[in-house]
């Protein structure tokens, strides 16, 4: 149908060097903007990496003493008015005892001890003044002796650290309160 | 050995710029809508690397995208060439081919495109009807029309 010559002159038709350069200029920046995303996209893994591993491996502080079902805290909770005490707690006016429930929620494992009196498991026949738990533990302390000329002490040692809570008289209250120091 | 990406996109740029610039040009009449089809074609391969099922489905795909991407163009105006004969003309004398070609320019897409992949490409009917996505019979169809016309204006009917 048609001549060889037309044929051959149709196929000398050449794409431009312009054309060239302008899909290179633009697969470069396809390229770049890729990279850029792989990079960032690594970026955040390593980021999210160093988040989980210092989450997995920074000390987590879930040790805490409750009484009546509340957390001790530094504010103090009141065991028992003075001269009139917790229905949960005996009552005291002199040297006495008292039972004072309580329960250490932990998910490590810490050693309890107390200053004055000793620790009784509800259920069990241990009392001591040192126990060792790594788990949630309801334990009574019971407290021997005069509240206003003692200092009674309970001390949770965890690993390094050290939670101290103390039985003190809180004048403002006038109540005998249990406080985290 | 495997070549690295650069060397496969210019491998694969080398083997089809020619072919789809020739064929944009003749759809668009005009030497920078040309380069601009083509252009796009090549930044839509970039952007998302198809996988290919062997060469025919990559020259098939190459083709047919930029035939596509042409008619697209002239639809949305888009194209710089507004006179159609005098482009042809002009294009078909910048380019140095003769008065036949310059009226294969002119003919329908429906027509051209056929006439172009088989006797100037050099593509079989079969592979032509693959590329165009039409059945074997309607290429030998359109081709036989397609002489008609070219007889009929070079014999002055």
């Amino acid at each position: 149908m048609t001549d060889k010559k037309e044929i051959e002159a149709y196929l000398s038709i050449k794409a431009p060097e312009s054309l060239k350069v302008r899909i290179e200029t633009e697969r470069e920046r396809s390229r770049s903007k890729n990279l850029a995303t792989v990079r960032s996209f690594y970026a955040l893994a390593a980021c999210l990496a160093l988040v989980v591993i210092v989450f997995l491996f920074l000390p987590m502080n879930n040790t805490s003493l409750y009484f009546d079902g509340n957390k001790v805290t530094s504010k103090g909770l009141v065991l028992g008015e003075v001269p009139n005490t917790n229905a949960r707690v005996m009552t005291l006016s002199t040297a006495s005892s008292v039972n004072i429930p309580l329960e250490i929620k932990t998910d490590k494992k810490v050693k309890v001890s107390v200053t004055n009196g000793f620790l009784a498991l509800p259920d069990s026949e241990i009392i001591t003044q040192e126990i060792e738990i790594d788990k949630d533990t309801s334990l009574v302390w019971v407290a021997e002796g005069d509240f206003y000329l003692q200092e009674y002490n309970l001390i949770i040692e965890k690993e390094k650290e050290l939670i101290c809570y103390s039985i003190s008289k809180d004048d403002k209250r006038n109540s005998i309160i249990l406080s985290e120091k | 050995m495997k070549s690295s990406p650069a060397e496969q996109f210019e491998h694969i740029y080398s083997k089809y710029c020619d072919t789809l610039y020739r064929l944009a040009l003749s759809h668009l009449l005009n030497k920078e809508d040309a380069e601009d089809a083509v252009h796009d074609v090549f930044v839509k391969y970039i952007n998302s690397p198809f996988h290919f099922f062997g060469e025919e489905h990559e020259k098939a795909w190459f083709i047919r995208v930029t035939i596509n991407h042409c008619h697209d163009m002239r639809r949305k105006r888009k194209v710089r060439s507004h006179s159609p004969l005098d482009e042809a003309h002009e294009i078909a004398v910048e380019s140095g081919v003769g008065e036949f070609t310059e009226s294969v320019f002119n003919l329908e897409d429906t027509y051209k495109t056929p006439i172009l992949l088989h006797y100037y490409e050099g593509y079989s009917v079969e592979e032509t009807a693959r590329i165009m996505r039409i059945s074997v019979s309607a290429v030998k169809m359109r081709l036989k029309r397609a002489r008609e016309k070219l007889k009929s204006e070079f014999s002055g009917d």
